[in-house]
């Protein structure tokens, strides 16, 4: 993506470009070259059959290569370089909903795939007829490249029915070494072309989940067998693929410009031997020392979380045994398999999302309209309204546990009782066991109206001043002007709502009565008897449990620290 | 202490909501229910194989029993959680509850405050639907007689479906090498107090040879700071921490006492340890560097598998070491109880819990839990299991020597008090055993008279 801010240089000065080490995209390239190595030598050793009849997985294969790379191309050509993007990824999505619908099995699978080829390929069109009636796009709307696409999604909707399996799971490991393939071919062109990694990197992102649901799925079959014995090669697949995910989401550091002196050594091209050496002089006994206790801080930070790793792929045994080194780490991978299944995942991975989800949404609504509010309105008694509400802040949770619980089992006449149910919140007089137990309470929260109340406070009234005068009100200057710029905040609220309701447990394990809405800390509570603790399962369920956090924090890192360092929550 | 906090509160509520419903007929009010087509909600702790096993048992009932009852078992969390939830439904009135619930006596006697369970006696001795008396000579006395209340009238608020037991694990590797190299003077695991701390002493100089972990940290006894461990060491040494007669506790007896000045004495000596993080006494036994802990029965297989990925050394349960002629085994586990509902889903509860204790059920869920079953006639079924799991079937014959802490309401939040009157004592050899067992005592009773 080309920079958005333009350096006018005077005479003595020109303008450089200030390049950072690439890291992310070489661990992606590491990641990447351990999922296809791995992946051939599985093959070698007879992890893969090729045997199959069906014709549809090298044929997806094909596709999925040759549409990442019209995606990189089409950013060096396109007007409308994200339209293009979108494009080519959405049919990539498309087909890889058929190997989805594969795994959900029968009819009902084949039919969600039809579906959702069918709701891209009209978005697909939609959006070429949107870019093309703004001009901004070189291809026209049935220019061969969307045809292209079209076809594909044809081909695929079409196998589902002729084949009625989708794509064969056994000869997909063809897919996933392409994608691998394309991951690094992909990642080398962001390093020749740094302007474009971070659009690479969603391209990564999106390939790296693809070979990792695959190569997950593959282990998860194999561990469901009363004694598995997990290839090597395939944990390795299985540990590349998971590593490009990660990685995928780390933010990378596009280049910038930089006004300099004209002659700067900014503007000199980049000699590699000369940037060793500089490096190598500029080394300190202050820089050494003050590394080495930053490298030794980040370990120690660091150290509770390998451990979970490490216990993780151990037998419960190796755990009591205080053993550091799972002894088997390979088929230590079955630990996942094994509580993703005893704890129902499966289920209460959902109900998290859902539950999560609408949370946030609710909370931001009511955070955003309050701060506002707050903020910027002049109304009696605000300062009292708004104390009142920090008040509650000191208010501890076993305190309000039974009100709470009375209010939402209709013992306590607030609840709107008689209305019909939609969406899944029910409007009766008890909410036990049901989706508005676990998410209308915490739909409103003092914590984030402070947060943003003091963010939205920052923002200068001459900016609502000149909204009045263009006839603009209050909802169009919050939703036009304050929302853009209090991005950062809204992002730190989200992530802490998003952690808050993610770990919830107290109660949602008091409201709910059946599985049917159990949220994913409940599930972990499986490991745990009265007579020990099965730690192994514990961990690798724990990990499954933080991982959408560590993704959601890589991926907004910068806007959170940002949110809390702008809005008066900083140490 | 916030969860104290939570539990006081309700207490309090439960308390303030006490109705004065106690009665001590029996009279027979389910011979005419028709039980027909009713649905049991069934809450329990279980999870994992335990949860299976009895999976199994509610589906084969499900699908067996001739009033097409359906009962529908599921995991609310731990103990405390249901204890929790139970409360919160009193509260609000009961419509929230199951039907069927998992209690221990402590938390049966506090939901009974606000006559939140039924009385269990009309079903189990009901001539249309109870036990007959071949049936109920053939449960362990101990295990029959736990869920009857001296202090609700002598009121049945639950049944035992299963039991475990706290027994001393030993390392008889370990035993073997010091009674062989003059250490100690006795052979196999020690059975009188001073046996124990002559063993457990001898430990810290002359540590397993075949120890995994550091042997440096070799030790004899390592004690988690728990009120059932007090108890057992209590009932060791000949005494209780309850009188049932005058309906107090009595954690300030002459054997409490002398109980917990031997463990502090331990301590002084540098003979035993607590334990620094949850369950480190297993990992510790399992890499040989402690010689004999204390623990519930159902610890059996994470033992086991402590031990087969440490040191790999023999090792077996045996009875506290004691003072009195017999072994007095500290007898624990919930049972069921079944809360206020109709006539129909009470008298469906009972059939099942019925049937969850009929023998065959029995063997199935002791082999498949590794619980202790209820009936002295599983043990002819369960030949095979003994074999392969010979702890277990150690463990089993002390079952005759049981003995149950106090079932009074407010037990929970004694417990909390006695773990930490019990950690403070022997963390310092000069304090006054007698007189903090005192204060624990006062301040138990207080708990009690609060109920």
């Amino acid at each position: 993506m080309a920079n958005p801010m333009t350096i006018t240089p005077n005479k003595d000065t020109t303008i450089a470009t200030i390049r950072k080490f690439p890291v992310g995209d070489v661990v992606t390239l590491i990641f990447a070259g351990v999922l296809v190595l791995a992946l051939l030598a599985a093959t070698g050793q007879g992890q893969f059959s090729t045997d199959s009849q069906d014709i549809f997985a090298p044929i997806v294969a094909v596709a999925t290569v040759f549409f990442g790379f019209l995606a990189a191309y089409s950013l060096g050509t396109s007007t409308d370089a994200t339209g293009n993007l979108g494009r080519a990824f959405i049919t990539v999505i498309a087909l890889w909903a058929g190997f989805i619908s594969h795994n959900l099995g029968d009819s009902g699978g084949n039919l969600f795939m039809v579906v959702v080829c069918g709701g891209l390929a009209a978005y697909l069109l939609y959006s070429a007829y949107r870019d093309q009636g703004r001009g901004t796009v070189s291809t026209p709307m049935f220019g061969p490249m969307n045809l292209l696409v079209l076809a594909v999604l044809i081909v695929a909707v079409a196998g589902v029915f002729i084949s009625e399996t989708a794509f064969g799971l056994e000869n997909l490991w063809l897919l996933t070494l392409v994608v691998g393939l394309g991951i690094i071919i992909l990642t080398l062109v962001a390093l020749v072309r740094p302007d474009r990694a971070r659009s690479y990197s969603i391209i990564s992102l999106g390939l790296g989940a693809m070979a990792f649901i695959y190569v997950a799925n593959k282990i998860i079959v194999i561990c469901d067998v009363e004694e598995p014995q997990l290839d090597r090669m395939v944990a390795l697949a299985g540990a590349g693929a998971f590593g490009l995910l990660i990685q995928a989401v780390i933010p990378r550091v596009a280049p910038s410009k930089v006004e300099v002196p004209i002659g700067s050594d900014a503007t000199r091209s980049f000699d590699p031997a000369r940037a060793i050496s500089d490096w190598f002089r500029s080394i300190t006994l202050g820089k050494i020392i003050l590394y080495a206790l930053l490298t030794f801080a980040a370990f120690i930070s660091l150290v509770p979380f390998l451990w979970m790793i490490s216990s993780s792929l151990m037998t419960l045994g190796e755990i009591l045994n205080r053993a550091v080194i799972p002894s088997d780490p390979v088929n230590g991978l079955c630990n996942y398999v094994e509580a993703w299944n005893e704890a129902n995942f499966s289920r209460y991975f959902m109900n998290s999302v859902i539950i999560t989800g609408l949370t946030i949404g609710g909370l931001l609504i009511t955070s955003i309209l309050s701060a506002y509010a707050f903020a910027k309105i002049e109304f009696i008694g605000r300062g009292l309204i708004f104390s009142l509400i920090l008040i509650t802040l000191m208010i501890p949770e076993s305190v309000t546990m039974i009100p709470n619980f009375l209010i939402i089992t209709g013992n306590v006449p607030v609840i709107p009782s008689g209305a019909e149910e939609g969406f899944g919140i029910v409007f009766d007089s008890n909410w036990l066991d049901t989706l508005t137990a676990l998410t209308l309470p915490f739909m409103a929260n003092a914590f984030s109206i402070f947060l943003l109340r003091q963010f939205f406070a920052t923002i200068p009234d001459e900016l609502w001043e000149a909204c009045r005068i263009d006839g603009g009100g209050h909802l169009r200057f919050l939703i036009q002007i304050v929302l853009p710029i209090a991005r950062p905040a809204i992002m730190t609220v989200t992530l802490l709502s998003f952690i808050a309701g993610w770990n919830a447990f107290l109660w949602p394990l008091i409201v709910t009565r059946t599985e049917t809405w159990r949220p994913l800390m409940v599930g972990l509570y499986n490991f745990t008897t009265e007579a020990g603790t099965q730690l192994h399962l514990l961990m690798a369920g724990s990990f499954i449990v933080i991982l959408p956090i560590l993704l959601l924090y890589f991926a907004t890192q910068k806007a959170f620290t940002e949110g809390i360092a702008t809005s008066g929550l900083k140490g | 202490m916030k969860k104290f906090a939570l539990y006081f509160v309700l207490a309090l509520v439960l308390v303030m909501a006490l109705p004065a419903t106690a009665q001590d007929d029996v009279e027979m009010v389910y011979e005419d229910v028709d039980p027909t087509g009713a649905t049991v909600q069934f809450w329990h702790q279980h999870s994992g194989e335990r949860e299976e096993a009895l999976m199994e048992i509610v589906n084969e009932f499900n699908e067996t029993n001739e009033w097409g009852i359906t009962v529908e078992a599921s995991n609310q969390g731990g103990y405390g959680d249901i204890f929790q939830k139970m409360n919160l439904g009193l509260v609000e009135g009961g419509e929230s509850l199951p039907q069927l619930v998992v209690a221990y006596q402590n938390q049966a006697a506090t939901y009974q405050l606000v006559d939140g369970l039924v009385d269990m006696r009309p079903l189990v001795d009901s001539p249309t639907w109870g036990l007959s008396e071949e049936d109920k000579a053939d449960f362990f006395p101990g295990f029959y007689n736990a869920d009857v209340f001296p202090t609700f009238g002598n009121q049945r608020l639950g049944l035992a479906p299963n039991r475990s037991m706290e027994v001393m694990y030993y390392n008889s590797s370990w035993l073997a090498e010091l009674s062989e190299s003059g250490a100690i003077s006795f052979e196999g695991a020690p059975e009188t107090p001073e046996q124990f701390r002559e063993a457990a002493c001898a430990a810290v100089e002359n540590p397993y040879s075949g120890a995994t972990g550091d042997v440096s940290t070799s030790v004899g006894y390592q004690l988690s700071f728990d009120a059932s461990r007090l108890a057992s060491w209590t009932f060791a040494f000949g005494g209780d921490v309850f009188d049932y007669d005058a309906g107090v506790y009595t954690y300030d007896s002459e054997a409490a006492v002398e109980a917990v000045t031997f463990l502090q004495g331990l301590f002084a000596d540098g003979c035993a340890t607590d334990i620094a993080e949850s369950y480190g006494d297993q990992t510790n036994f399992g890499q040989g560097v402690t010689l004999f802990t204390v623990g519930s029965t159902s610890g059996l297989p994470f033992y086991g598998s402590a031990v087969d990925e440490g040191a790999g050394h023999e090792w077996s349960v045996a009875p506290l070491p004691h003072t009195t002629e017999e072994p007095v085994m500290n007898l624990y586990g919930a049972s069921v109880s079944i809360p206020r509902s109709t006539p129909e889903q009470e008298l469906a509860a009972w059939l099942f819990v019925k049937y969850y204790t009929d023998t065959e059920a029995q063997a199935t869920w002791a082999t498949a839990s590794n619980y202790f079953p209820v009936r002295a006639s599983v043990a002819e079924g369960l030949a095979d299991y003994f074999e392969a799991n010979p702890t277990y079937e150690t463990a089993f014959g002390l079952l005759q020597y049981s003995k149950t802490e106090p079932p009074v309401p407010g037990y929970d939040f004694v417990r909390d008090e006695a773990e930490s009157t019990l950690a403070a004592i022997v963390a310092d050899p000069s304090m006054d055993v007698a007189a903090n067992l005192g204060e624990l005592t006062e301040l138990s009773n207080e708990i009690l008279a609060d109920q």
